[in-house]
Protein backbone atom coordinates (compact mmCIF):
# COMPACT_ATOMS: atom_id res chain seq x y z
CA UNK A 1 0.00 0.00 0.00
CA UNK A 2 1.43 3.10 -0.96
CA UNK A 3 1.79 6.26 1.20
CA UNK A 4 -1.76 8.12 -0.13
CA UNK A 5 -3.82 4.66 1.42
CA UNK A 6 -5.28 3.88 -1.62
CA UNK A 7 -3.46 1.80 -4.35
CA UNK A 8 -3.99 0.35 -7.84
CA UNK A 9 -2.41 -2.89 -8.83
CA UNK A 10 -2.45 -3.93 -12.47
CA UNK A 11 -3.51 -7.50 -12.63
CA UNK A 12 -3.42 -8.87 -15.86
CA UNK A 13 -3.07 -6.87 -19.13
CA UNK A 14 -3.85 -8.20 -22.66
CA UNK A 15 -4.14 -5.79 -25.39
CA UNK A 16 -7.26 -3.46 -25.06
CA UNK A 17 -8.09 -4.99 -21.78
CA UNK A 18 -6.83 -4.48 -17.89
CA UNK A 19 -8.09 -5.66 -14.82
CA UNK A 20 -6.65 -4.18 -11.84
CA UNK A 21 -7.82 -3.86 -8.37
CA UNK A 22 -8.20 -0.61 -6.04
CA UNK A 23 -7.74 -0.75 -2.08
CA UNK A 24 -7.36 1.66 0.44
CA UNK A 25 -9.92 4.37 1.19
CA UNK A 26 -10.80 6.67 -1.86
CA UNK A 27 -11.28 10.23 -0.68
CA UNK A 28 -10.15 14.31 -1.80
CA UNK A 29 -6.58 13.39 -0.49
CA UNK A 30 -5.95 10.23 -2.10
CA UNK A 31 -7.68 10.62 -5.45
CA UNK A 32 -5.44 12.42 -7.52
CA UNK A 33 -2.06 9.94 -7.32
CA UNK A 34 -4.89 6.83 -8.18
CA UNK A 35 -6.88 8.90 -10.63
CA UNK A 36 -3.67 10.06 -12.58
CA UNK A 37 -2.46 6.17 -12.80
CA UNK A 38 -5.95 5.02 -13.48
CA UNK A 39 -5.79 7.50 -16.52
CA UNK A 40 -2.41 5.81 -17.76
CA UNK A 41 -3.78 2.49 -18.14
CA UNK A 42 -6.85 3.25 -19.26
CA UNK A 43 -4.88 4.98 -22.40
CA UNK A 44 -3.27 1.93 -23.24
CA UNK A 45 -6.13 -0.34 -21.92
CA UNK A 46 -9.21 1.10 -22.76
CA UNK A 47 -11.63 -1.53 -21.35
CA UNK A 48 -10.17 -1.61 -17.60
CA UNK A 49 -11.97 -3.82 -15.11
CA UNK A 50 -12.07 -2.61 -12.11
CA UNK A 51 -12.01 -4.74 -8.97
CA UNK A 52 -13.32 -2.68 -6.12
CA UNK A 53 -13.55 -5.11 -3.16
CA UNK A 54 -10.59 -3.65 -1.17
CA UNK A 55 -12.13 -0.36 -0.65
CA UNK A 56 -12.61 0.38 2.73
CA UNK A 57 -14.00 4.23 2.43
CA UNK A 58 -15.28 6.73 -0.45
CA UNK A 59 -16.68 9.99 -0.38
CA UNK A 60 -17.66 12.21 -3.08
CA UNK A 61 -14.24 12.60 -4.58
CA UNK A 62 -13.88 8.88 -4.67
CA UNK A 63 -17.54 8.95 -7.04
CA UNK A 64 -16.18 11.83 -8.81
CA UNK A 65 -12.69 10.06 -9.67
CA UNK A 66 -15.08 6.76 -10.96
CA UNK A 67 -17.25 9.47 -13.15
CA UNK A 68 -14.08 10.62 -14.61
CA UNK A 69 -12.53 7.13 -15.42
CA UNK A 70 -15.47 6.02 -16.98
CA UNK A 71 -15.62 8.64 -19.29
CA UNK A 72 -12.32 9.08 -20.19
CA UNK A 73 -12.55 5.00 -20.79
CA UNK A 74 -15.73 6.25 -22.97
CA UNK A 75 -13.48 8.68 -25.14
CA UNK A 76 -11.31 5.93 -25.69
CA UNK A 77 -13.27 4.00 -26.85
CA UNK A 78 -13.37 1.56 -24.31
CA UNK A 79 -15.25 0.41 -20.71
CA UNK A 80 -15.03 0.71 -17.30
CA UNK A 81 -16.36 -1.84 -15.96
CA UNK A 82 -16.68 -2.27 -11.78
CA UNK A 83 -16.03 -5.23 -10.09
CA UNK A 84 -17.54 -6.05 -6.22
CA UNK A 85 -18.00 -2.59 -5.36
CA UNK A 86 -17.51 -3.04 -1.27
CA UNK A 87 -20.62 -1.96 0.71
CA UNK A 88 -19.93 1.97 1.15
CA UNK A 89 -19.29 2.29 -2.84
CA UNK A 90 -22.47 0.81 -3.49
CA UNK A 91 -24.43 2.60 -1.12
CA UNK A 92 -23.01 5.61 -2.93
CA UNK A 93 -23.51 4.55 -6.62
CA UNK A 94 -27.02 3.78 -5.91
CA UNK A 95 -27.41 6.83 -3.83
CA UNK A 96 -26.62 8.92 -6.72
CA UNK A 97 -27.86 6.66 -9.64
CA UNK A 98 -24.39 5.92 -10.89
CA UNK A 99 -25.34 2.41 -10.04
CA UNK A 100 -26.85 2.43 -13.01
CA UNK A 101 -24.45 3.73 -15.25
CA UNK A 102 -21.66 1.66 -14.56
CA UNK A 103 -21.25 -1.81 -15.65
CA UNK A 104 -21.27 -4.14 -12.17
CA UNK A 105 -20.08 -7.27 -11.75
CA UNK A 106 -20.02 -9.81 -8.95
CA UNK A 107 -16.48 -11.04 -9.52
CA UNK A 108 -13.58 -10.32 -12.61
CA UNK A 109 -14.25 -13.55 -14.13
CA UNK A 110 -17.87 -12.27 -14.95
CA UNK A 111 -16.89 -9.12 -16.16
CA UNK A 112 -14.34 -10.51 -18.56
CA UNK A 113 -17.07 -13.00 -19.89
CA UNK A 114 -19.69 -10.32 -20.41
CA UNK A 115 -16.29 -7.92 -22.70
CA UNK A 116 -17.83 -7.65 -25.92
CA UNK A 117 -15.89 -10.60 -28.34
CA UNK A 118 -12.47 -9.22 -29.51
CA UNK A 119 -11.35 -7.84 -26.30
CA UNK A 120 -11.54 -11.19 -24.09
CA UNK B 1 -39.47 56.25 22.06
CA UNK B 2 -39.57 53.99 18.76
CA UNK B 3 -40.59 56.82 16.24
CA UNK B 4 -37.52 58.89 17.69
CA UNK B 5 -35.95 55.50 17.21
CA UNK B 6 -37.04 55.00 13.96
CA UNK B 7 -36.12 58.50 12.35
CA UNK B 8 -32.51 58.32 13.39
CA UNK B 9 -32.25 54.98 11.77
CA UNK B 10 -32.25 56.02 8.44
CA UNK B 11 -28.82 58.27 8.63
CA UNK B 12 -26.98 55.97 11.18
CA UNK B 13 -24.11 54.20 11.21
CA UNK B 14 -24.27 50.60 13.13
CA UNK B 15 -21.86 51.82 15.94
CA UNK B 16 -24.28 54.39 16.82
CA UNK B 17 -27.19 52.16 17.52
CA UNK B 18 -26.52 51.23 21.15
CA UNK B 19 -26.07 55.04 21.98
CA UNK B 20 -29.06 56.36 19.63
CA UNK B 21 -31.00 53.01 21.25
CA UNK B 22 -30.25 54.19 24.82
CA UNK B 23 -30.69 57.94 24.15
CA UNK B 24 -34.39 57.30 23.01
CA UNK B 25 -35.64 54.18 25.33
CA UNK B 26 -34.37 56.66 28.29
CA UNK B 27 -37.51 58.98 27.81
CA UNK B 28 -39.63 55.61 28.23
CA UNK B 29 -38.10 54.63 31.20
CA UNK B 30 -35.13 52.40 30.15
CA UNK B 31 -31.77 54.26 30.75
CA UNK B 32 -29.89 51.44 29.49
CA UNK B 33 -30.26 49.03 26.76
CA UNK B 34 -26.96 47.04 25.78
CA UNK B 35 -26.91 44.82 22.35
CA UNK B 36 -25.50 41.23 22.18
CA UNK B 37 -25.85 39.15 19.37
CA UNK B 38 -25.20 35.00 18.86
CA UNK B 39 -22.59 33.69 16.79
CA UNK B 40 -22.87 32.29 14.28
CA UNK B 41 -22.88 28.65 15.27
CA UNK B 42 -25.09 29.85 18.28
CA UNK B 43 -22.78 28.91 21.09
CA UNK B 44 -22.42 32.69 22.46
CA UNK B 45 -23.48 36.15 22.63
CA UNK B 46 -21.38 38.96 22.17
CA UNK B 47 -21.97 42.74 23.15
CA UNK B 48 -22.21 44.59 20.57
CA UNK B 49 -19.78 47.69 21.31
CA UNK B 50 -20.25 51.01 19.75
CA UNK B 51 -19.97 54.89 20.53
CA UNK B 52 -20.73 55.05 24.94
CA UNK B 53 -20.69 51.16 24.52
CA UNK B 54 -17.14 49.69 25.93
CA UNK B 55 -15.93 46.55 25.63
CA UNK B 56 -14.48 46.58 28.98
CA UNK B 57 -17.44 48.09 30.62
CA UNK B 58 -19.40 45.21 30.23
CA UNK B 59 -19.11 41.63 30.36
CA UNK B 60 -18.01 40.88 26.35
CA UNK B 61 -19.27 37.04 25.89
CA UNK B 62 -21.67 34.85 27.57
CA UNK B 63 -22.29 31.36 26.58
CA UNK B 64 -25.90 30.23 25.68
CA UNK B 65 -25.73 27.33 27.90
CA UNK B 66 -26.03 27.73 31.08
CA UNK B 67 -26.98 31.30 31.46
CA UNK B 68 -29.98 33.40 32.21
CA UNK B 69 -29.04 35.59 28.62
CA UNK B 70 -28.57 32.34 27.22
CA UNK B 71 -32.21 30.66 28.29
CA UNK B 72 -33.51 33.82 27.32
CA UNK B 73 -32.32 33.38 24.30
CA UNK B 74 -33.31 29.90 23.84
CA UNK B 75 -36.88 29.99 25.06
CA UNK B 76 -37.52 33.57 23.53
CA UNK B 77 -38.70 34.41 27.03
CA UNK B 78 -38.05 37.77 28.59
CA UNK B 79 -36.21 37.42 31.80
CA UNK B 80 -34.84 39.48 35.06
CA UNK B 81 -30.84 39.92 34.77
CA UNK B 82 -30.38 40.64 38.17
CA UNK B 83 -32.44 41.85 41.82
CA UNK B 84 -34.72 44.38 41.77
CA UNK B 85 -33.06 47.68 42.43
CA UNK B 86 -33.87 51.23 43.30
CA UNK B 87 -33.02 52.44 39.66
CA UNK B 88 -35.18 49.74 38.07
CA UNK B 89 -34.64 46.32 37.42
CA UNK B 90 -32.12 45.02 34.45
CA UNK B 91 -33.75 42.42 31.70
CA UNK B 92 -32.97 39.84 28.87
CA UNK B 93 -34.95 40.43 25.83
CA UNK B 94 -34.76 38.39 22.79
CA UNK B 95 -33.98 39.96 19.62
CA UNK B 96 -35.62 38.54 16.83
CA UNK B 97 -35.76 39.13 13.07
CA UNK B 98 -39.01 38.01 11.84
CA UNK B 99 -38.08 34.49 13.65
CA UNK B 100 -34.50 34.29 13.62
CA UNK B 101 -32.74 34.69 16.61
CA UNK B 102 -30.54 37.67 16.56
CA UNK B 103 -29.20 37.62 20.67
CA UNK B 104 -30.74 39.34 23.33
CA UNK B 105 -30.94 42.80 24.57
CA UNK B 106 -29.83 43.89 28.42
CA UNK B 107 -32.62 46.56 29.50
CA UNK B 108 -32.66 48.60 32.42
CA UNK B 109 -36.00 49.16 33.07
CA UNK B 110 -37.55 51.87 35.88
CA UNK B 111 -40.90 50.37 35.69
CA UNK B 112 -41.79 46.67 36.36
CA UNK B 113 -45.04 45.85 34.89
CA UNK B 114 -46.79 44.53 31.81
CA UNK B 115 -46.43 47.55 30.11
CA UNK B 116 -42.42 48.02 30.92
CA UNK B 117 -42.57 44.56 29.47
CA UNK B 118 -44.64 44.93 26.21
CA UNK B 119 -42.10 48.33 25.57
CA UNK B 120 -39.40 46.24 26.13
CA UNK B 121 -40.08 44.06 23.33
CA UNK B 122 -41.15 46.41 20.74
CA UNK B 123 -37.74 48.24 21.17
CA UNK B 124 -36.22 44.74 20.81
CA UNK B 125 -38.30 43.87 17.88
CA UNK B 126 -37.51 47.57 16.43
CA UNK B 127 -33.79 47.43 16.90
CA UNK B 128 -33.80 43.68 15.12
CA UNK B 129 -35.46 45.58 12.32
CA UNK B 130 -32.57 48.11 12.27
CA UNK B 131 -29.54 45.62 12.75
CA UNK B 132 -31.04 43.82 10.00
CA UNK B 133 -31.15 46.34 7.51
CA UNK B 134 -27.41 47.39 8.56
CA UNK B 135 -26.47 43.91 7.84
CA UNK B 136 -25.37 43.80 4.71
CA UNK B 137 -22.55 47.42 5.28
CA UNK B 138 -21.30 46.37 8.21
CA UNK B 139 -18.13 44.44 9.33
CA UNK B 140 -18.61 45.02 12.70
CA UNK B 141 -22.22 43.36 12.56
CA UNK B 142 -20.04 40.61 10.56
CA UNK B 143 -17.72 40.41 13.65
CA UNK B 144 -19.58 40.17 16.12
CA UNK B 145 -21.34 37.16 14.91
CA UNK B 146 -18.09 35.30 14.70
CA UNK B 147 -15.57 34.03 17.36
CA UNK B 148 -13.21 32.81 15.62
CA UNK B 149 -12.03 33.11 11.95
CA UNK B 150 -14.05 31.86 8.71
CA UNK B 151 -12.65 30.09 5.96
CA UNK B 152 -13.64 31.85 2.30
CA UNK B 153 -16.09 29.15 1.54
CA UNK B 154 -18.07 30.20 5.09
CA UNK B 155 -17.65 33.71 4.30
CA UNK B 156 -20.08 33.16 0.66
CA UNK B 157 -22.32 30.38 2.18
CA UNK B 158 -23.91 32.71 5.10
CA UNK B 159 -24.29 35.23 2.34
CA UNK B 160 -25.45 33.23 -0.01
CA UNK B 161 -28.29 31.69 2.50
CA UNK B 162 -31.52 32.96 3.40
CA UNK B 163 -32.00 33.25 7.32
CA UNK B 164 -32.22 29.81 9.45
CA UNK B 165 -35.68 30.75 10.49
CA UNK B 166 -38.93 31.63 9.26
CA UNK B 167 -42.55 30.80 10.08
CA UNK B 168 -45.87 32.08 8.79
CA UNK B 169 -49.37 30.68 9.86
CA UNK B 170 -48.66 27.36 6.66
CA UNK B 171 -45.01 26.77 7.78
CA UNK B 172 -42.47 26.57 10.22
CA UNK B 173 -38.74 26.53 8.25
CA UNK B 174 -35.43 26.32 10.13
CA UNK B 175 -31.98 25.58 9.08
CA UNK B 176 -28.51 24.37 10.73
CA UNK B 177 -25.65 24.02 9.24
CA UNK B 178 -22.15 23.24 10.77
CA UNK B 179 -19.18 23.26 10.83
CA UNK B 180 -20.53 27.13 10.84
CA UNK B 181 -17.03 28.58 10.66
CA UNK B 182 -15.38 25.85 8.24
CA UNK B 183 -17.90 25.09 5.47
CA UNK B 184 -17.11 23.14 2.30
CA UNK B 185 -19.49 22.61 -0.35
CA UNK B 186 -23.22 22.25 1.86
CA UNK B 187 -25.88 25.27 1.43
CA UNK B 188 -29.28 25.22 2.14
CA UNK B 189 -32.31 27.49 0.18
CA UNK B 190 -35.98 28.25 1.03
CA UNK B 191 -38.35 30.82 -0.26
CA UNK B 192 -41.89 31.83 -0.26
CA UNK B 193 -43.90 32.01 -3.62
CA UNK B 194 -47.64 33.22 -3.16
CA UNK B 195 -49.00 29.95 -1.78
CA UNK B 196 -46.03 27.82 -2.87
CA UNK B 197 -42.42 27.45 -0.50
CA UNK B 198 -39.41 26.16 -2.20
CA UNK B 199 -36.94 24.05 -0.49
CA UNK B 200 -33.62 22.97 -1.18
CA UNK B 201 -30.13 21.56 0.00
CA UNK B 202 -27.09 21.16 -1.92
CA UNK B 203 -23.82 19.77 -1.43
CA UNK B 204 -21.12 19.72 -3.64
CA UNK B 205 -18.36 17.28 -3.80
CA UNK B 206 -14.92 18.14 -2.46
CA UNK B 207 -13.97 20.13 0.70
CA UNK B 208 -12.12 22.86 -0.83
CA UNK B 209 -12.98 26.68 -1.94
CA UNK B 210 -14.12 25.18 -5.05
CA UNK B 211 -17.17 23.50 -3.11
CA UNK B 212 -18.06 26.28 -2.05
CA UNK B 213 -18.16 28.35 -5.11
CA UNK B 214 -20.06 25.01 -6.83
CA UNK B 215 -22.56 25.48 -4.21
CA UNK B 216 -23.11 29.12 -4.98
CA UNK B 217 -23.25 27.94 -8.48
CA UNK B 218 -25.58 25.73 -7.28
CA UNK B 219 -28.15 28.15 -5.55
CA UNK B 220 -27.73 31.16 -7.90
CA UNK B 221 -28.46 28.81 -10.67
CA UNK B 222 -31.38 26.98 -9.36
CA UNK B 223 -33.17 30.50 -7.68
CA UNK B 224 -32.24 31.89 -11.13
CA UNK B 225 -34.49 29.40 -13.13
CA UNK B 226 -37.08 29.47 -10.13
CA UNK B 227 -37.75 33.37 -10.32
CA UNK B 228 -38.01 32.86 -13.85
CA UNK B 229 -41.13 30.72 -14.02
CA UNK B 230 -38.97 26.93 -14.14
CA UNK B 231 -40.02 23.88 -12.12
CA UNK B 232 -37.88 21.95 -10.12
CA UNK B 233 -36.76 19.53 -13.15
CA UNK B 234 -35.48 22.53 -15.04
CA UNK B 235 -33.88 24.02 -12.24
CA UNK B 236 -31.95 21.00 -11.77
CA UNK B 237 -31.05 21.11 -15.11
CA UNK B 238 -30.03 24.89 -15.17
CA UNK B 239 -27.69 24.05 -11.93
CA UNK B 240 -25.92 21.28 -14.01
CA UNK B 241 -25.53 22.96 -17.03
CA UNK B 242 -24.26 26.25 -15.39
CA UNK B 243 -21.32 23.82 -13.69
CA UNK B 244 -20.70 21.80 -16.92
CA UNK B 245 -20.04 24.97 -18.25
CA UNK B 246 -17.94 26.31 -15.46
CA UNK B 247 -16.53 23.14 -14.61
CA UNK B 248 -16.39 20.16 -17.05
CA UNK B 249 -17.60 17.54 -15.49
CA UNK B 250 -14.71 17.72 -13.11
CA UNK B 251 -17.20 19.06 -10.49
CA UNK B 252 -20.76 18.17 -9.04
CA UNK B 253 -23.32 18.68 -6.82
CA UNK B 254 -26.08 16.52 -5.05
CA UNK B 255 -29.36 17.59 -3.87
CA UNK B 256 -32.88 17.96 -3.30
CA UNK B 257 -35.05 20.26 -4.96
CA UNK B 258 -38.47 20.66 -3.60
CA UNK B 259 -41.58 22.85 -3.33
CA UNK B 260 -44.11 22.47 -0.81
CA UNK B 261 -47.80 23.54 -1.93
CA UNK B 262 -49.22 25.05 1.49
CA UNK B 263 -52.95 25.15 -0.21
CA UNK B 264 -53.47 20.99 -0.55
CA UNK B 265 -50.32 20.18 1.58
CA UNK B 266 -48.87 18.46 -1.54
CA UNK B 267 -44.93 18.05 -1.81
CA UNK B 268 -43.19 17.86 -5.04
CA UNK B 269 -39.31 17.22 -5.17
CA UNK B 270 -36.70 15.94 -7.46
CA UNK B 271 -33.58 13.87 -6.39
CA UNK B 272 -30.35 14.92 -8.21
CA UNK B 273 -28.33 11.90 -6.29
CA UNK B 274 -28.79 12.69 -2.73
CA UNK B 275 -30.43 11.28 0.14
CA UNK B 276 -34.03 10.97 0.24
CA UNK B 277 -36.28 13.45 2.63
CA UNK B 278 -37.15 12.09 6.30
CA UNK B 279 -41.20 12.62 6.77
CA UNK B 280 -41.91 12.74 10.69
CA UNK B 281 -45.44 12.10 11.11
CA UNK B 282 -47.53 12.42 14.45
CA UNK B 283 -44.36 13.33 15.65
CA UNK B 284 -43.75 9.87 16.02
CA UNK B 285 -42.67 8.24 13.46
CA UNK B 286 -40.27 8.61 10.31
CA UNK B 287 -39.78 7.54 7.11
CA UNK B 288 -37.49 7.79 4.02
CA UNK B 289 -39.53 9.32 1.15
CA UNK B 290 -38.79 7.50 -2.31
CA UNK B 291 -37.71 8.64 -5.62
CA UNK B 292 -35.77 7.30 -7.89
CA UNK B 293 -31.87 9.59 -8.57
CA UNK B 294 -31.25 11.77 -11.39
CA UNK B 295 -27.62 11.63 -11.50
CA UNK B 296 -25.88 14.56 -9.40
CA UNK B 297 -25.97 17.66 -11.07
CA UNK B 298 -23.21 18.23 -13.16
CA UNK B 299 -21.94 15.00 -13.86
CA UNK B 300 -23.79 14.45 -17.52
CA UNK B 301 -24.79 11.04 -16.84
CA UNK B 302 -28.27 10.95 -19.12
CA UNK B 303 -30.38 9.79 -16.39
CA UNK B 304 -34.00 10.67 -16.36
CA UNK B 305 -34.79 12.82 -14.19
CA UNK B 306 -38.45 13.27 -12.46
CA UNK B 307 -41.04 14.57 -10.06
CA UNK B 308 -41.70 12.72 -6.82
CA UNK B 309 -45.05 13.88 -4.78
CA UNK B 310 -45.89 13.20 -1.48
CA UNK B 311 -49.49 14.08 -0.04
CA UNK B 312 -48.55 16.07 3.36
CA UNK B 313 -51.21 16.30 6.95
CA UNK B 314 -51.44 18.86 8.38
CA UNK B 315 -48.23 19.22 11.40
CA UNK B 316 -45.94 17.08 8.84
CA UNK B 317 -42.24 17.56 9.56
CA UNK B 318 -40.18 17.36 6.35
CA UNK B 319 -35.91 16.92 6.90
CA UNK B 320 -33.93 17.45 4.06
CA UNK B 321 -30.00 17.00 5.11
CA UNK B 322 -26.66 16.06 3.80
CA UNK B 323 -23.59 13.70 4.50
CA UNK B 324 -22.52 15.17 7.60
CA UNK B 325 -25.47 14.35 9.38
CA UNK B 326 -25.01 10.79 9.14
CA UNK B 327 -21.69 9.97 7.54
CA UNK B 328 -19.84 12.14 9.48
CA UNK B 329 -17.42 9.55 10.52
CA UNK B 330 -14.42 10.21 13.30
CA UNK B 331 -11.69 8.34 14.34
CA UNK B 332 -13.63 5.25 14.87
CA UNK B 333 -15.69 6.24 11.22
CA UNK B 334 -18.70 5.90 13.58
CA UNK B 335 -21.91 7.30 12.44
CA UNK B 336 -24.25 9.45 14.10
CA UNK B 337 -27.62 7.66 12.05
CA UNK B 338 -30.01 9.46 10.51
CA UNK B 339 -32.27 7.06 12.89
CA UNK B 340 -30.46 8.62 15.92
CA UNK B 341 -30.82 11.79 13.97
CA UNK B 342 -34.74 11.53 13.77
CA UNK B 343 -35.17 10.29 17.27
CA UNK B 344 -33.16 13.15 18.69
CA UNK B 345 -35.35 15.59 16.78
CA UNK B 346 -38.99 13.92 17.89
CA UNK B 347 -38.01 13.32 21.66
CA UNK B 348 -36.78 17.36 22.05
CA UNK B 349 -39.97 18.66 19.57
CA UNK B 350 -42.25 16.67 22.42
CA UNK B 351 -39.98 18.71 25.08
CA UNK B 352 -42.33 21.77 23.66
CA UNK B 353 -39.48 23.72 22.13
CA UNK B 354 -39.31 25.74 19.54
CA UNK B 355 -38.27 24.31 16.33
CA UNK B 356 -34.93 26.48 15.76
CA UNK B 357 -33.91 25.91 19.43
CA UNK B 358 -34.24 22.14 19.01
CA UNK B 359 -32.64 22.25 15.39
CA UNK B 360 -29.60 23.78 17.47
CA UNK B 361 -28.94 21.33 20.42
CA UNK B 362 -29.76 18.65 17.81
CA UNK B 363 -27.25 19.93 16.07
CA UNK B 364 -25.09 20.50 19.21
CA UNK B 365 -25.95 16.62 20.36
CA UNK B 366 -24.22 15.83 16.15
CA UNK B 367 -20.94 17.76 17.26
CA UNK B 368 -20.69 16.33 20.67
CA UNK B 369 -20.87 12.94 19.35
CA UNK B 370 -17.86 13.83 16.99
CA UNK B 371 -15.92 15.66 19.90
CA UNK B 372 -16.48 18.48 17.98
CA UNK B 373 -14.41 17.18 14.73
CA UNK B 374 -16.34 16.88 11.75
CA UNK B 375 -15.22 15.24 8.56
CA UNK B 376 -17.88 16.57 6.55
CA UNK B 377 -20.55 19.56 6.45
CA UNK B 378 -23.51 18.89 8.23
CA UNK B 379 -27.04 20.37 7.01
CA UNK B 380 -30.44 20.22 7.87
CA UNK B 381 -33.41 22.16 6.85
CA UNK B 382 -36.61 21.17 8.17
CA UNK B 383 -40.41 22.26 7.10
CA UNK B 384 -43.24 21.77 9.01
CA UNK B 385 -46.35 22.12 7.46
CA UNK B 386 -49.53 23.57 9.53
CA UNK B 387 -52.11 24.53 7.31
CA UNK B 388 -53.24 26.70 4.40
CA UNK B 389 -53.77 29.80 6.03
CA UNK B 390 -50.74 32.11 6.11
CA UNK B 391 -51.57 34.44 8.90
CA UNK B 392 -50.74 34.40 12.15
CA UNK B 393 -51.58 31.82 14.71
CA UNK B 394 -50.60 30.75 18.54
CA UNK B 395 -49.35 27.47 16.83
CA UNK B 396 -46.83 29.33 14.35
CA UNK B 397 -45.78 31.29 16.88
CA UNK B 398 -44.91 28.61 19.87
CA UNK B 399 -43.31 26.53 16.83
CA UNK B 400 -41.20 29.63 15.62
CA UNK B 401 -40.29 30.75 19.26
CA UNK B 402 -41.63 34.41 18.87
CA UNK B 403 -41.91 35.78 22.79
CA UNK B 404 -45.42 36.16 24.27
CA UNK B 405 -45.67 39.65 24.46
CA UNK B 406 -44.72 40.27 21.00
CA UNK B 407 -47.15 38.00 19.17
CA UNK B 408 -49.64 40.02 16.54
CA UNK B 409 -53.27 40.15 18.43
CA UNK B 410 -54.53 37.33 15.54
CA UNK B 411 -52.03 34.79 17.19
CA UNK B 412 -53.13 35.18 20.75
CA UNK B 413 -56.20 33.80 19.58
CA UNK B 414 -56.73 30.58 19.07
CA UNK B 415 -55.67 29.02 15.49
CA UNK B 416 -57.40 32.35 14.16
CA UNK B 417 -56.12 33.97 11.39
CA UNK B 418 -57.36 37.68 9.86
Amino acid sequence: MTSSGLHLDVVETRGPLAVASAGGRMDLHTVAGFHRQATALIDDHPHLILDLSGITFCDSSGLNTLLRLRRHADEHGGRLSLVAPADRVMHMLRLTGADTVFPLYADVTEAQEAQPPGIR
Amino acid sequence: MLSGLLADSHLMPVELLSAKACENASKAGFPRVLIYLGDLQRQVLQLLTGDGVRAEDHQRQLPIQGTVAGRAFQHGQILPAGPAAEEGRDWWVPLLDGTERMGVLRVTAVHDDDRAREDMERLASLLALILHSKRGNSDLLARVERVKPLNVAAEMQWKLMPPRVYADGRVVIAAAMEPAYQISGDAFDYATDGPLVHLSVFDAMGHDTAAGLSANLAVAACRNTRRQGGGLVACGEAVEAALIEQYDQQRYVTGILATLDTRTGMLSWVNRGHHPPVLIRDGRWATHLQCPPAHPMGTDLGLDSRTCREQLQPGDRIVLYTDGITEAGGAADARFGIERFTDFLIRHHADGLSVPETLRRVIRAVLEYHDDRLQDDATVLFCQWLGPRPGPTEEAADLGGVPEPGRPAAAHREGSTP
